[in-house]
């Protein structure tokens, strides 16, 4: 059977590793190196990297930190990617996978560009979404702007084939573990039909919520940030959590550590 | 370079430093938690989490590291008579300890009657460790912290005692690494990133290093398997409680009589005072290194607490960072050996911040400077008042 898969994210701004709520409150988190070494102990399935310096080209010294780590553990890297070059630099430097964002709506040709180079089955594309109080909504990207739009306008904007999977950002809870809130899988259980990827979720989701979002049938993996770097071997013990709860092995097992 | 508008810092702050849009520091920004969480609730909140780790089939409930400083009088304090626990205390010993410290340790032991594990390494092989750590990470407490943040760890899997009590989170209390709420705990990461200076041990196992893989038994941290089995856990006290170390160090020495002593460079006679290295040639490095020290972080403490203002603080750690304290300094390279007091001051000169061994012009400072640092108490001889380190207490000197 193909598992599903337990992540963690790191988020980098100024080259340097930080606690993100909402994106919009940064707390400092040291160096990105320790992190990755340490997720890599962890067995965990994949790790993302999410640059949000929104700089103009990639940072040497946080790929030269991604080299260095050694880290066997495949990386999804993502922020900052403008073309097929900026792909074969992340590529030398041990970047598995890429996460797109603003590439999927305003320049599509550069998006063809980097599937023909890298192909579909490494590129996912990353869908912020967040409740304005009365709708759940995204942002379109066009050249600089960001135009909000319903987060159920948001799969017939992007080329379902361009990628292989989704990531569902929970913005408003992003960094508050615990509270992912779940009507946006309700929100994507009314948009079923138009998915053809499978999904992935991040922001402020804890064990219990990783245990639910799990069972729903897209759902490929969850994606677990800021409190891998507040608690000791956290993914592992979630790992077991889910592990012990579950009767159908949704995630890998590690038997070495039981 | 940005500058907090409320503290002292600025982001060439080690840890790491954000800002909000008012340039407030995420580390102000976190201690303001110290004043809007209902602490009552957290306190509760621990004695819960402690209930549930409780193990009944050992002899004792938890291991606490100490220092001989009087914060340490309040942790064991807290332990001991406000959760009714029966701790291990262990110690990892600095080498470089002052008379102050000793006697804070003995009055550790005599007041709180607790069972406690003291563990010197090899003082030829920390001497070799410093030798190395000096040269390439600019830092003689490398060998120190790496055995201070193991040797805990590595007694609760030894002796199955699940439960760490630290007393405070360093990174949390300076720059705001979490917030209280998300209780952060001790881990692995923690100890490599924000204590080892990114530097794991093992590292030092190169082509060129005076080190090999004997001289780093005593510093290896237990295994991922091991912690999990044993389901080892170090929790921090200032997560449950309002940590405030001049407020807790005053109030354990009026009811144990704790030792207090002057520092050469803070007016903080609480801290760091059981080690005769940290304000002396340590400082002088952290300064040619980042380019603030010591003094800086208790005043930035003091700040946020409301017990100075910005300006005052800026007199006072102008006024303390001018001290080179060229005696303390020899002792140490006398200890050492292979470096003079030249030697030192060449090897100053390669790092960033310039530390000046003369001082040009005194610094004065005004009465309001003067009351505040003298509102700290001193009950003991000064911390630098002994030739020499001793290496155990009970009057042994090597």
């Amino acid at each position: 059977m193909t598992y599903k898969r337990l992540i963690g994210t790191l988020i980098v701004k100024d080259d340097f590793l930080v606690k993100s709520y909402g994106f919009n409150f940064y707390r400092p988190a040291g160096g990105i190196l320790s992190a990755l070494i340490n997720l890599d102990w962890w067995f965990v399935d994949e790790i993302f990297i999410i640059d949000i310096s929104q700089k103009d080209q990639l940072s040497v010294k946080l790929l030269s930190e991604i080299k260095k780590s050694g880290c066997k553990t495949p990386i999804t890297y993502g922020g900052g990617i403008r073309n097929s070059d900026d792909v074969k630099v992340l590529l030398q430097y041990g970047v598995d996978r890429v996460l797109l964002e603003t590439l999927l709506y305003s320049e599509t040709n550069k998006l063809s560009e980097i599937k023909n180079f890298i192909g579909s089955q490494a590129i996912v594309a990353s869908i912020p979404i967040y409740f304005d109080g009365n709708d759940y909504v995204s942002w379109y990207h066009l050249s600089k702007f960001k135009i909000r739009i319903l987060f159920k306008d948001v799969f017939s904007l992007i080329d379902s084939g361009a990628c292989s999977e989704y990531l569902i950002v929970d913005v408003n809870n992003e960094g508050k573990e615990g509270y992912f809130n779940l009507k946006i899988i309700e929100e994507i259980h009314n948009l079923s039909n138009l998915f053809t990827n499978g999904c992935l979720f991040y922001g402020g989701i804890d064990v219990n919520i990783g245990s639910i979002l799990l069972k729903e049938s897209f759902t490929v993996g969850v994606a677990y940030g800021n409190v891998n770097l507040e608690k000791e071997l956290n993914m592992i013990k979630i790992r077991s959590t889910i592990n012990d709860k579950s009767s159908t092995n949704e995630v890998r097992n590690l038997n070495i550590l039981r | 370079m940005k500058i907090c508008a409320s503290c002292l810092y600025s982001n060439n702050h080690p840890f790491g430093l954000n800002f909000s849009s008012d340039y407030i520091c995420t580390g102000c920004l976190t201690h303001e938690e110290k004043n809007s969480l209902d602490w009552e609730l957290r306190f509760s909140k621990l004695e819960n989490l402690i209930f549930k780790n409780k193990n009944s089939s050992n002899d004792y409930d938890c291991i606490v590291p100490i220092r001989g400083t009087p914060e340490y009088f309040y942790v064991l304090d807290t332990v001991v008579n406000k959760l009714g626990l029966k701790p291990l205390v262990v110690m990892y010993n600095s080498h470089f300890n002052s008379s102050v410290g000793i006697k804070n340790i003995d009055l550790i032991r005599d007041v709180f009657n607790v069972d406690f594990i003291h563990y010197t390494s090899n003082p030829d092989t920390y001497k070799k460790l410093i030798k190395e750590t000096l040269s390439t990470l600019n830092s003689i407490r490398w060998p120190f912290l790496a055995g201070e943040t193991q040797f805990p760890v590595k007694i609760a899997v030894e002796k199955n005692i699940p439960l760490i009590i630290w007393p405070y989170h360093q990174p949390t209390e300076q720059v705001g690494l979490h917030s209280y709420l998300e209780e952060c705990e001790m881990t692995r990461r923690n100890r490599i990133e924000f204590e080892l200076l990114g530097m794991e041990p093992n590292k030092f196992l190169n082509v060129g290093s005076l080190i090999s893989r004997n001289d780093l038994e005593d510093l290896e941290y237990p295994s991922s398997t091991d912690l999990m089995f044993n389901n080892v856990r170090g929790i921090y006290l200032s997560n449950y409680i309002p940590w405030d170390s001049r407020k807790f160090s005053e109030e354990m020495i009026i009811k144990y009589r704790a030792h207090c002593s002057k520092n050469i460079r803070t007016f903080d006679t609480y801290d760091r005072i059981d080690d005769m290295t940290y304000m002396a040639i340590h400082d002088i490095i952290k300064y040619a290194k980042l380019g603030y020290s010591r003094v800086t972080d208790n005043l930035v403490r003091e700040i946020r607490f409301k017990r100075i203002s910005k300006n005052d603080a800026i007199g006072i750690e102008k006024y303390y960072q001018s001290h080179f304290p060229e005696k303390e300094v020899e002792i140490f390279l006398d200890w050492l050996g292979g470096m003079d007091l030249k030697g030192f001051l060449w090897y100053l000169k390669n790092l960033p911040h310039k530390v000046s061994i003369d001082l040009a012009e005194p610094i004065l400072l005004n009465e309001n400077q003067v009351n505040f640092i003298n509102s700290f108490h001193s009950n003991s001889e000064d911390t630098y008042s002994n030739s020499s380190f001793i290496t155990f207490g009970k009057g042994l000197y090597i």
